[in-house]
């Protein structure tokens, strides 16, 4: 359900409520491209303002054990929890306007000279409300989200599916440093480090799992366009946060059969 | 490795590949199953060099001024560098074969869209390989035991399809030759010459050029060992020199498509005018 006009929620700002009563009155911004624009209309959707979110976030210290490799899972709620704030206020600025959906939603990480443990989280994108009046809004009742471009979105219905939500996994692993005996052992030699590479492994996995487990929530039949980014941030070389983002989708019902793509031959440069 | 806790065929498959390919996946009767990564993490070092010329190419450069000098090289040579190139085949491959595992765990006929990255830990002295691709099945049909791999997707994969060939593997071929410059080559990298010899000569670095060729053709070599008969499709070679301690280092890398026709050539289709909504 759409929040009732001119009642914001509490944690946005007066000032969202002002640049939302505008866009109430029918003027509507948005960060489409022109051929974003087109497609959105073309797939009957009409923008209705550009929404954002933000969140800053003091990213507390983790002890981390030298020589092993495990998961800081303090940082991982606290990298997970600051993008799911600001990924809600988005949200609930979408849902002031009574939106469907978010799409072109992009996540970004500041960091400012004003604090050195603190970030900026932002999600912002450009709500979208259907023309026909049917409603796209997920199983919990919250307008959809996703990264998916105005071209990738009008692509995606087309083929018979619709966006359920931007879905993330992630998971701040410190990876061990190598002890002596073992560093001499190895010393330049060839070898696989069985360490190095199941830290890797199980850190992408647990991003993986986690936005997976995130998209069955939403009942999605699967998960397009999966980005899996890793960051170092401020932490240096040997912690890494492994993210995973991507769009959970679910087969239209009752949507007719996809159209049979034809083969181009571009002549462009 | 431990296996991976995400299970086959429960719940939402995830996809790398875009919405685009994922349309053309669908339309050709591909069903994603999910998201496959292999992965392996590599000691970088030297032991096992031996003596440059020991094995695989060596070329000597004589130095034209005859001995000088204690301090005057005498020569220089190229060589390749077998160790290294043994050690990043090795990784790529255990990297490989954990990504068809987990390929194969989701009953998966194929690895589309794979995407390779090789890249220097900056921590210990190591390089990491990652592969990762969208493991699919083709609907209503039994999983082969080896399930094919392939670079392209979407549309890219689409077309090779109607052109009548079938993705088997993807072909990946590198190699890696050192260049101990000698006393002509090094006045010419440093763009300067000696009062005693003269200028650098004006024209062509021959033992770098020689370096680069060389590098080029090992790479097509291996990746022609690999196609047993099949043609390399949409391949892409990258040349690159890296600076290390005894000198400059070219190191080819050469990727592609490892296919195979499957049906007889069949008449492109007229080009049609397209109208690209496609920002650039």
């Amino acid at each position: 359900m759409a929040a009732e006009p001119g009642r914001l929620p509490a944690d946005l700002p007066a000032d969202a409520g002002r640049r939302l009563a505008e866009l109430e009155r029918g003027l509507f911004t948005s960060d489409l491209s022109v051929n974003e624009f087109l497609l959105v209309k073309e797939a009957g959707f009409h923008p209705l303002g550009f929404v954002m979110g933000s969140s800053i976030y003091h990213i507390g210290l983790q002890a981390r054990r030298w020589g092993r490799s495990q998961e800081l899972t303090k940082l991982t709620s606290a990298m997970y929890e600051a993008r799911e704030l600001a990924m809600n206020r988005m949200e609930e600025e979408a849902d002031a306007l009574g939106a469907d959906g978010v799409v072109g939603v992009r996540l970004d990480v500041n960091y400012y000279e004003f604090g050195s443990d603190a970030a900026e989280f932002i999600a912002m994108g450009t709500a979208i409300r259907a023309e026909d009046g049917r409603s796209y809004r997920n199983v919990a009742g919250k307008p959809f989200t996703s990264d998916l471009s105005g071209q990738a979105f009008w692509t995606l219905l087309r083929v018979g599916h619709v966006p359920l939500g931007l879905v993330m996994g992630t998971c701040v692993y410190h990876i061990a440093h190598r002890g002596l005996s073992q560093s001499l052992s190895q010393l330049g030699r060839n070898v696989e480090l069985p360490n190095y590479t199941q830290a890797l492994y199980d850190a992408r996995e647990l991003a993986m799992t986690r936005m997976q487990d995130e998209a069955n929530r939403l009942e999605a039949s699967g998960v397009v366009e999966v980005k899996l980014v890793e960051k170092s941030h401020t932490w240096g070389s040997h912690t890494i946060e492994f993210l995973a983002l991507g769009t959970a989708v679910a087969a239209a019902p009752g949507a007719p059969p996809p159209p049979t793509p034809q083969s181009v031959i571009s002549l462009d440069l | 490795m431990t296996e991976p806790s995400r299970t086959a065929r429960t719940g939402a498959w995830s996809s790398a590949l875009s919405t685009n390919d994922f349309a053309a996946t669908r339309a050709m009767g591909l069903q994603p199953l999910a998201f496959v990564q292999g992965c392996s993490v590599v000691s970088w070092g030297f032991l096992g060099a031996g003596a440059p010329g020991a094995r695989g190419y060596y070329e000597q450069f004589p130095c034209p001024h005859g001995f000088v000098s204690a301090d005057h090289r005498l020569y220089g040579y190229n060589y390749e560098q077998t160790w290294l190139e043994e050690a990043w085949f090795g990784g790529l491959r255990a990297a490989y074969d954990r990504l068809l595992d987990e390929a194969r765990r989701y009953e998966a006929h194929g690895v589309i869209g794979v995407s390779a990255r090789v890249e220097r830990l900056a921590a210990p002295p190591a390089v990491e390989f990652s592969l990762s691709g969208t493991a699919v099945a083709l609907e209503g049909s039994a999983a082969p035991g080896a399930p094919f791999t392939t670079f392209l997707a979407g549309q890219k994969l689409r077309k090779l399809v109607e052109a009548g060939f079938a993705p088997v593997a993807i072909a990946v071929g590198f190699a890696s030759v050192g260049v101990l410059a000698s006393c002509v080559t090094e006045y010419q990298l440093r763009g300067v010459g000696t009062v005693t010899y003269g200028a650098a000569p004006v024209g062509e670095i021959d033992q770098l050029v020689r370096a680069h060729t060389q590098a080029r053709a090992l790479a097509r070599e291996r990746v022609r060992d690999q196609l047993g008969g099949d043609v390399l499709h949409a391949a892409r070679l990258v040349v690159r020199e890296v600076e290390a301690a005894g000198g400059p280092q070219v190191e080819a890398e050469l990727r592609g498509n490892r296919v195979r026709r499957f049906k007889d050539v069949e008449p492109l289709p007229p080009p049609r005018p397209v109208v690209r909504l496609v920002d650039r």
